[in-house]
């Protein structure tokens, strides 16, 4: 990824320059990099880039929040294995070890050059990465909208408000209710995600109200893992948790019902829920949609060796976001395209030596506190998006020490990815 | 073929054995030593683990099997205070023997290959030999190098203790205070001491083996003038704390290597493998890194990108081996490992396939420069 002598006349020019500067004279002052996102993949990003530079580039993080909660590993809080503080992660290290320089502030919107926030002021910038993560089509459903998501009828698909929201419902419910959980179509967030969150459910009501029940409302007709969850379901909450493909209900849901908490899918059946958590069809952050760098689709049109928007030049955007070829949309995915990002922008901007880009992906999900599944792969820049090179997946059938094994390998993944991000 | 040759004769007398003699406190004291052809400078001196002998199938193996790599071998039996003591500890007599002793024993097995022209000998101990041999090699500055198998560590010595009482019926605390209140040769009556059950030992025996803080071979190993040689059995269920005992004291003179599948005892093949490390070790100088692999002239800069992505998962902390330290040829091996199945985790397999042998330098000459 280079920069060019138009790409940079280009930066001076919606930098406010009066005049041309000849582009030597323009790298002259310690280049900018603004970061927007303080999750997994803008973390990184920020941190790696500053760290590497050792000052040579001059990095801004935009952050809304004190603190980022993940949303992979928050079903551990709804099982009860994982505190709300075990999830969140502070800024701080950024700023002490790092000197990355924070902006508490929510980013409106970006263009070449710039970043705009919601008060109306400006960061220049000689390249900017943003992370925006997701954003939910509440349109698509009847009786849903982000009200109904915050009070009633939680997604929890941005850990948070809504997590806590979920499980308080789930413990309110009596012994013997009914928990829906309703899955998204393809792509989204996390694929594995709500599988693992039924499993960590139950591991609740097993232990405090058995009687209960998960009915799993799927949109698609198959999912990540699927005979790994059915055999670890069938182990651990036999009876407990029936799954509906999209075959059944239609292709999804149609709409909900926060009064008389209730599903109907597009099959046109309704069912009634104790526990209702939509999560619904998702799409690009605000932030890439509202800076034209989803063009007329979901997500953020890229390039898949550094990530550069292939609508908006110096622009480049990775996690949840973008369009990421054959990449999971994951935390770990999103710390992957991070790394890779930063040596490519660390190394347009100074001069530092750009190695080939390489990616991967695990997602661990754990059915009970001790019994974890596995899956993963090596991606390498495809032609004209991200490919998959080789993959993974733990075996059907396998011993309980292999599942506690692998379960501790999640265990200590989260431990290393939150130092990798964020320490 | 040789493993087959080496299994089918198990039961057979090693070859080029000699059974030599040393007296010393109107004591004989017995050892085997086995010659090879074209054998190293250095011999290796081998001491076996609590109450057992030369003869054990892991020595008697493991003496085979450095013959047939070029290492010539002196394996001793701690006389534990009887008299050309053969086979495992008769639990039966008094135990008179003390901790401290084994050094002693050592020390005149040193003297022995020296009056007969092994000049820099190897000291390999097993188990509760290991920490014996550390202990005596940290006081001494003429060795070739050190190898501890298995070793006994200090956790394994506290779980001991602890569990003094649900094994052998009565508390610690009861025999030790027992133990202080008489001279140090009187005998008293023990519910147990190391694996002897309801016997009698010295009072100075008892309190050797219990009293005091616990110690392993970690204890004395940072000590130790030489190169040292940790061979772990992934599989120990003796010493399962082995690895993180020893992981912090890596450096360019500690290297660990672990077999993989083997257990405290290293039967069979594993003893070979075991055999196949030593005498790399044995035949290098004291950095263990193969000279064939150039880790001084490797791209640093290329494997800290590489070593970027180990980030995700390995920490400093986690459950994860934390990888910053970790010997350049150690690390760089195990990844081949990986790649090839030797090592079971199809996590890492993905991940050691998707890099090159140039790629795997770098990388592992990027962690062994990261000083933690």
């Amino acid at each position: 990824m280079d920069f060019s002598r138009r790409d940079t006349a280009k930066l001076a020019l919606a930098a406010g320059a009066a005049t041309l500067f000849a582009p030597n004279l323009a790298r002259a002052a310690t280049p900018k990099l603004v970061v927007v996102g303080g999750g997994p993949g803008g973390a990184t990003v920020a941190k790696y880039v500053a760290r590497d530079s050792k000052g040579a580039v001059d990095v801004t993080l935009v952050e809304q929040n004190p603190t980022h909660m993940t949303c992979f590993f928050s079903n551990l809080y709804l099982g009860g294995f994982y505190d709300l503080d075990d999830l969140s992660h502070g800024f701080t290290k950024m700023e002490r070890d790092h000197g990355v320089r924070m902006a508490y502030a929510r980013a409106e919107k970006v263009e070449t050059g710039k970043v705009t926030l919601a008060d109306g002021s400006t960061l220049d910038a000689d390249a900017i990465v943003i992370a925006p993560g997701i954003d939910f089509k509440y349109d698509l459903y009847g009786g849903y909208d982000e009200h109904v998501a915050e009070t009633r009828i939680p997604h929890a698909y941005r850990a948070g408000s809504q997590t806590q929201l979920l499980k308080k419902q789930i413990a309110a419910m009596e012994n013997g209710g009914t928990v829906i959980i309703c899955p998204p179509p393809n792509p989204y967030r996390c694929p594995p995600g709500p599988y693992e969150r039924a499993s960590m459910i139950a591991a609740t009501l097993k232990r405090d109200k058995p009687k209960s029940k998960i009915l799993i409302l799927d949109a698609k007709d198959k999912h990540s893992k699927q005979a790994l969850f059915q055999e670890g379901w069938e182990k651990f909450y036999p009876g407990m948790i029936e799954w509906v493909p999209g075959e059944f209900t239609g292709g999804g849901i149609e709409s909900v019902d926060a009064k008389d908490m209730s599903v109907t899918t597009l099959d046109g059946e309704t069912f009634l829920g104790d526990v209702i958590n939509m999560i619904p069809a998702q799409m690009a952050g605000k932030l890439a949609t509202g800076s034209g760098l989803t063009g007329d689709g979901d997500w953020a049109s890229v390039n898949p060796e550094s990530f550069e928007s292939t609508l908006v030049s110096g622009v480049h955007v990775l996690g949840d976001a973008c369009a990421n070829g054959d990449m999971p949309k994951s935390g770990f995915s999103a710390n992957s395209q991070a790394k890779v990002v930063a040596n490519a922008v660390r190394a347009s901007l100074t001069g530092s030596r750009a190695f080939p880009p390489r990616f991967r992906n695990t997602c661990w999900s754990l059915i009970a506190e001790d019994f974890g599944i596995k899956v993963g792969a090596d991606y390498k820049a495809g032609e004209d998006k991200v490919t998959k090179t080789e993959g993974f997946l733990s075996p059907l059938d396998a011993a309980d020490d292999l599942r506690a094994q692998t379960a501790g390998e999640g265990y200590a993944w989260y431990e290393a990815i939150s130092e990798d991000a964020w320490g | 073929m040789k493993r087959l040759l080496l299994l089918l004769c198990v039961l057979c007398a090693p070859l080029h054995a000699e059974e030599v003699t040393l007296k010393h406190g109107g004591l004989t004291l017995l050892a085997d030593f086995v010659e090879a052809d074209d054998a190293l400078p250095s011999v290796a001196l081998i001491t076996h683990g609590t109450l057992a002998h030369k003869d054990m199938e892991l020595v008697e193996t493991l003496q085979e099997a450095l013959a047939e790599r070029g290492v010539a071998s002196l394996a001793h039996t701690l006389s534990l205070g009887v008299d050309a003591r053969r086979g495992m500890a008769d639990c039966a007599a008094p135990q008179i023997h003390r901790d401290e002793d084994a050094d002693r024993e050592i020390a005149l097995w040193i003297d022995w290959l020296k009056k007969h022209a092994h000049e820099r000998p190897t000291l390999i101990g097993h188990s509760r030999g290991a920490k014996e041999v550390a202990r005596t090699a940290a006081k001494r500055e003429d060795l070739h190098g050190v190898v501890l198998m298995a070793p006994a560590t200090a956790g394994s010595e506290r779980r001991a203790r602890e569990g003094y009482e649900a094994r052998y019926g009565t508390s610690l605390d009861a025999v030790l205070a027992e133990a202080h209140k008489l001279s140090p040769d009187v005998v008293m009556d023990v519910p147990g001491i190391l694996y002897c059950a309801d016997t009698t030992a010295s009072a100075g025996s008892v309190l050797s083996y219990y009293d005091g803080e616990p110690t392993g071979a970690e204890t004395y190993a940072p000590d130790i003038d030489a190169p040292v040689l940790v061979v772990l059995a992934r599989a120990d269920a003796v010493v399962p704390d082995a690895p993180a005992a020893f992981m912090p004291l890596r450096n360019d003179a500690l290297n660990i290597a672990l077999v993989d599948d083997a257990d405290h005892m290293f039967l069979d093949f594993y003893a070979e493998d075991a055999a196949d490390l030593i005498a790399e070790f044995m035949a290098h100088e004291p950095k263990a890194a193969s000279p064939t692999i150039d880790f001084e002239n490797a791209d640093l800069e290329y494997g800290a990108y590489l070593g970027q992505e180990c980030a995700s998962c390995h920490s400093a902390n986690g459950s994860n081996p934390p990888l910053d330290g970790l010997e350049a040829g150690y690390l760089h091996h195990a990844l081949g490992q990986y790649a090839n199945g030797e090592r079971d985790n199809a996590a890492m397999a993905l991940v050691a396939r998707s890099l090159d042998d140039e790629q795997r330098i770098a990388i592992a000459a990027h962690f062994a420069a990261q000083l933690k």
